[in-house]
Order: C-alpha cells, then structure tokens, then sequence
C-alpha cells in the first residue's frame, strides 16, 4: 500500500517527505526515488550519524537525486528516539497532508497525524484490516476527523496544486543494507568514525586497526580530521 | 635531584629512594612559574619535572605565552634565565604529557551532542600554535570510559606489566645511545636518525609513499621515525617493519 501510494503521488508530482525509518518510511522514500520523484526525510540525529545506518545509501540518494535531508540538529548529535517524536511534528510542519498507512496506538504516525491536526494538515488515512493492529490506531484518527481514502487519486484532488514538482530521471532501485559490517571501508562508507567507534564495532586489535587505517591514508582511501576518519571523496 | 634541593622541595625520606618527578600545574599558570624565574632565579615547573613527567591538563586554556615559551625548553631540554646580570641555568628534560578537549564543550566526536559551531572548534584547535604541535610526538583520541569498559580493562595488562616492558626497552635505548650521551629515542639529533631508525626494505617503501601522499613535514617525518624506532623497540624488533612505521603515522597530528 505504501509503495502504491508513494508510486501514484510522486507520478502526479507530489514530494514525499518521511523520516527515514525502517519499514514504512524507507518504502515511500524508495518508491518516490524510482519513480523519479523528489522526497524529503527528516532526521532524528545529525548529518553524522544517518539512522538507521542501513538507510545511508538511501540518504545519499536522496540527496543525489534534488531531494533534501533534513535535520534540525548538529552535525555530530547521534539519533535519539527521544527526538523521534519532534522530528514527527517537522514532518507533518512542512507537509500539506498526512497520509497514515499503519498507525498502532503510539505508533510514530499516529503521533505526527496528532500534529498534523493541531497545525490543521488534512489527515488521510486508508483502510486497514479490522484485525490488524493497526485497526484502533485508525479508528481513532477517524473518530478525530481524519479522511479515509481508497485512491491516491482522492488525495490529489485535495491539495494545492502550486507545490506539485516535475519529475526527473528514475532512479534504479535503492536496497536497503541489512549486511553487518565487517571491515573499516564498509564502516566509513555509511558515515564518519572516530577511531574509537571503529576499535568498538570492529573485533581487532586496535593498533592493527590504526595501522590499516594508516595505510588507506596513504593510499587517499580516507583522510583523518582531529579524532575522526572518513572515506575521500571521489573526484 | 639537584632541581629539588634548590627549591628544598626535596624532603630527608624521599632522598634516598628517588622517585621520577610528576608535575601538574594548573593551567592558570605564569611564565615565570612555568619556565622558571624571579629575584633570584628560581627553577619553574618544566625544571622541577626534569627527568619526570610534566602533565598539563586542558593545555588550550594555557596563557598563549606559556604555551609558546614551552617551545624553547622542549627543544633544548635546558632554559636559560636571563635576570639582571644574573645568568642561570636549569635542565629540563622531561615527557610533555598534555590533554585537551575535541572542542570547547568537548563532545564533539562523542556520543553526546556537541554544541560547538565548526567555526568554535576551530578556533579552539588553532590556539595550540604548529610549532607546539610539532613537538608533540603521539596524539591520541580518548573517549570517557564507560562502566562497561572499565571492567573489561581488568581483563588487559596491568601498569606494573607495563613499566616492566617500558623499563625494559629504556635500558635498551640508554645502551643503544650510550656514545651519543643521551638515553631515549625522542632525544636522538636528526643527524643520526637514519644511522638509528633503520627501516626494513617496505617500511622504507610506505614511508617514502606517506611522505608524498600525506604531504609531511620534514620535522614530522623525522618524528615518525622516532616513534616507529620506538614501537620497534617495544615490539623487540632489530628494523622498524611496515607495521610498525604505519602506527606511527596513525598517531601524528594534521598540522593545518
Ligand atoms: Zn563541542
């Protein structure tokens, strides 16, 4: 369902905007990328720490492909769940309507729907099944004037035609990476470490560590700032 | 020992058993009290470290002239106080052992959030001038250690193992440069570094690469040297192999 909205409103030249999560949000990021829609995702942490770290290559790609990575904190503070509640409400902010695909009771959506009402957004929500966890959730957003929708098209009939963007070339398919990561190219590749980070999640010596990563600067692999490593941007 | 008894700082028990000085002023510390001085000139805290350990703690909030007056004694092991006509002077061969924040509120690089502005940390990283800098042999990142991790550190050697293993390569040093007069490798003049610090066939190969690729300085390439010859010597090692020169390198410091 997600994919089929995303898909559907990207086509008609509606922006996507989620928040990078696992699961419902990386579907409608995805989707909206291959459909060569322009989305925007809206963080929990700072540009330094993209969570989850799965989702890096897709955070890039957003970037890529004229979409924007949102984050209204420093570049070094790690994502916390705690934030997770304000970046809902940034998220429904700068959206003209919420669509709640899946909503548990204290799910992440139903907390930015519950914003999106306070800064009177229209809120969509589609059918879920009554046995589904999710059927309270729903019923709840209904009971508090919330839309239900069967088409992508009765969405689009409803919002401002003046923010709707021209598509560009799609973009093949993002997958998400659930591989754990065993040697330090792969760990610089999703963000920033500090060594320390590096010897944590890495179970080697930590001289042997410092000696690889010696030999990836000399090879302008990575280059070092302060306590940090990172990978050299390619030319 | 001499230093203490000037000062009669030295006390009946401890002059017997002499134990290497640790010195740790506190960062609000004067020129005078630093380098030595006054009236009659007395030997400053570099000098009472002689031989021992001078440990500055939060080293960029130093005064900016203490910081600077360091670079002299650091490089000659000795100072001379010019006072009237008066003239003194005090060795001062010791370990610079210094700390300092990633960043003015100094999480940056951390698990917490860091409120610092990249201008800020700059700013903060650019008051330990290169010259200092460049007299620093190892820099090391350290993150606050959790509980976790402080159990784990049982499991690891313990420090009398390791002054064990330390006292064992100094006496190798001191007989090494026994005809030089000196007794460590950071003491060792830049005329006889590579008399000294022989390299195996691929270290000498990766440094020659690290040398045009990280665009190093003379001084720092010298100082790798140093350090490597040192992880050679801890590792028991005749040459200065490619493992050991690589963590040498990993523990310079950028020079802007
Ligand atoms: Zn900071």
């Amino acid at each position: 369902m997600a994919k089929k909205f995303s898909a559907e409103l990207t086509r008609n030249g509606m922006v996507i905007v989620s928040g990078l999560a696992l699961g419902i949000d990386t579907i409608a990021h995805q989707t909206c990328l291959e459909e060569g829609g322009k989305t925007i995702a809206v963080l929990g942490g700072g540009f330094h720490y993209i969570y989850p770290e799965e989702n890096y290559q897709l955070a890039q790609a957003i970037v890529e492909n004229g979409g924007l990575l949102m984050s209204e904190y420093s570049p070094s503070v790690q994502a916390n769940t705690k934030n997770f509640p304000k970046r809902n409400q940034i998220i429904s902010q700068i959206s003209q309507a919420v669509l709640v695909i899946e909503a548990g009771i204290r799910s992440g959506a139903k907390i930015t729907a519950g914003y999106a009402k306070e800064q009177n957004k229209k809120v969509f929500v589609i059918p879920n099944p009554l046995d589904s966890k999710n059927a309270k959730g729903i019923q709840q957003l209904l009971e508090r004037g919330a839309t239900m929708v069967f088409q992508p098209a009765q969405i689009l009939s409803q919002i401002d035609t003046r923010y709707l963007v021209p598509l560009s070339t799609p973009v093949k398919i993002v997958h998400a990476r659930h591989t754990k990561q065993t040697n330090i190219y792969s760990l610089l590749s999703q963000r920033p470490h500090t060594i320390n980070e590096i010897v944590q999640k890495l179970q080697e010596k930590p001289q042997q560590i410092l000696q690889k990563l010696s030999m990836m600067e000399i090879e302008g692999i990575a280059i070092k700032e302060g306590n940090i490593y990172k990978l050299k941007e390619k030319r | 020992m001499q230093i203490y008894s000037i000062c009669g700082k030295l006390q009946y028990e401890s002059s017997l058993t002499w134990q290497r000085p640790f010195r740790s002023p506190h960062h609000s510390i004067t020129l005078t009290g630093m380098l030595g001085g006054g009236k009659n000139p007395l030997p400053g805290e570099i000098s009472l470290a002689h031989q021992g350990v001078l440990f500055l703690d939060e080293l960029p909030e130093l005064k900016l002239a203490v910081l600077e007056g360091l670079r002299e004694p650091l490089e000659e092991r000795k100072i001379t106080i010019n006072r009237n006509l008066i003239s003194v002077s005090y060795p001062c061969n010791f370990i610079l052992v210094a700390s300092m924040n990633p960043c003015p509120c100094g999480y940056y690089g951390t698990k917490k959030p860091c409120q610092c502005t990249q201008e800020q940390i700059k700013k903060y990283n650019r008051k330990i001038s290169g010259p200092i800098l460049d007299r620093i042999d190892i820099t090391i990142p350290v993150e606050c250690v959790g509980y976790d991790k402080l159990t784990c550190l049982q499991k690891s050697e313990t420090s009398e193992q390791i002054q064990k293993r330390v006292e064992k390569v100094r006496k190798k040093q001191k007989q090494r440069y026994k005809e030089l007069g000196i007794q460590t490798n950071a003491e060792l003049p830049t005329k006889y570094i590579e008399q000294y610090c022989t390299l195996s066939s691929k270290s000498k190969k990766i440094l020659k690469n690290a040398y045009s690729s990280l665009q190093l300085t003379t001084r720092s390439y010298m100082k790798i040297l140093k350090v490597a010859r040192t992880i050679a010597d801890m590792d028991e090692s005749q040459y200065i192999q490619e493992q050991h020169i690589l963590e040498a390198i990993s523990y310079r410091r950028k020079e802007e």
